[in-house]
């Protein structure tokens, strides 16, 4: 049964070692987790359990290492590079452990690995956009008050035009630009606020 | 259990930190402790471990060396370095502050309300 384990692990790195062949992070990651598989296969024959539960216990216990090998080769597209500075996010869900391998791969396909990662996903992009902000890549005024100020020049020039012309009370109407050049400080400092 | 499971998961890095305050360790050893330590209700995937582990190595907060085992394979260790040690306990007061306030917020001034017999009354 052991050599079965290792014929699974070896199965799991094949396409990455075929996409990176001599690469020593991943030979090393490989070397960690057929140990720590092994012994967990041994932990669970000790405790009783037939080797085709101790088997099953093992494999169930790795979880899905893809986007594991993907960081390690270093050929994740979404550039999870930059991931090792933030400590924060942990990326997967830890598992309900039952001592019955039958419910515990029934657990494994709710899985909780891939949603949070995706969350994760989300998170650093929001963060990233603030980041540019804040170097000033980006000009410093977020692009809602950009929006929200536009649409309130557009309905202020309109407005004074079509009250102008309609009313022709050119002497009062010119007060609208006073009017929105309040209206544009309000929504500034509602922005400054938010941020 | 999903409240238990996504606040476990929020600080893998807290309690990785937190194993090897007691000293060096390896993947199956720590979360074989984490099965222990819960009356075996949690354990880690591997691949949340080992991603958990470079994430945090390539932080700063532990570094890892290979054991010199006379039989069978090699184990892989993790120390917690200095910076790790003062990461932990910044995580330990921010999650002490948190669960202080989560809690009160949660009674919002009332009682608890999972005993059902204290209803009746």
């Amino acid at each position: 049964m052991k050599e079965k384990l290792k014929e699974h692990i070896q199965i799991l790195f094949a396409d990455a070692e075929r996409r990176s062949p001599d690469n020593r992070q991943l030979a090393e990651l490989k070397e960690e987790l057929l140990q720590n598989t092994l012994e967990k296969y041994d932990h669970m024959i000790e405790t009783g359990r037939t080797p085709e539960t101790a088997y099953a216990l093992a494999i169930s216990g790795i979880g899905d290492i893809e986007e594991l090998l993907n960081d390690v080769i270093g050929e994740d597209p979404i550039g999870r590079a930059t991931r090792g500075a933030k400590t924060a996010d942990a990326p997967a869900a830890p598992v309900l452990r039952d001592q019955d391998p039958e419910e515990n791969r029934e657990s494994d396909e709710t899985d909780e690995n891939v949603d949070g990662d995706e969350d994760d996903e989300d998170d650093e992009d929001d963060e990233d956009d603030e980041g540019e902000n804040g170097d000033g890549k980006r000009p410093p005024r977020s692009r809602w008050y950009a929006l929200v100020s536009g649409i309130i020049w557009t309905v202020t020039l309109g407005s004074y035009f079509a009250l102008s012309f309609t009313t022709h009370a050119w002497s009062t109407t010119w007060l609208l630009f006073i009017m929105g050049i309040a209206a544009d400080n309000v929504a500034e400092g509602i922005f400054d606020l938010r941020r | 259990m999903s409240i238990t499971a996504d606040l476990i998961r929020g600080h893998t890095d807290a309690i990785i930190l937190a194993a090897l305050l007691q000293g060096d360790s390896y993947g199956y050893r720590i979360n074989r402790a984490m099965v222990d330590l819960t009356d075996g209700r949690y354990e880690l995937k591997e691949a949340t471990l080992y991603t958990a582990f470079r994430r945090l190595e390539e932080a700063g907060y532990i570094r890892s060396y290979w054991g010199d085992e006379a039989t069978g394979a090699r184990r892989r260790y993790y120390a917690i370095t200095l910076n790790g040690k003062n990461a932990y306990y910044a995580m330990m007061r921010e999650w002490r502050e948190a669960s202080g306030l989560l809690e009160k917020l949660m009674r919002f001034g009332g009682t608890d309300g999972g005993d059902d017999s204290t209803e009746q009354i």
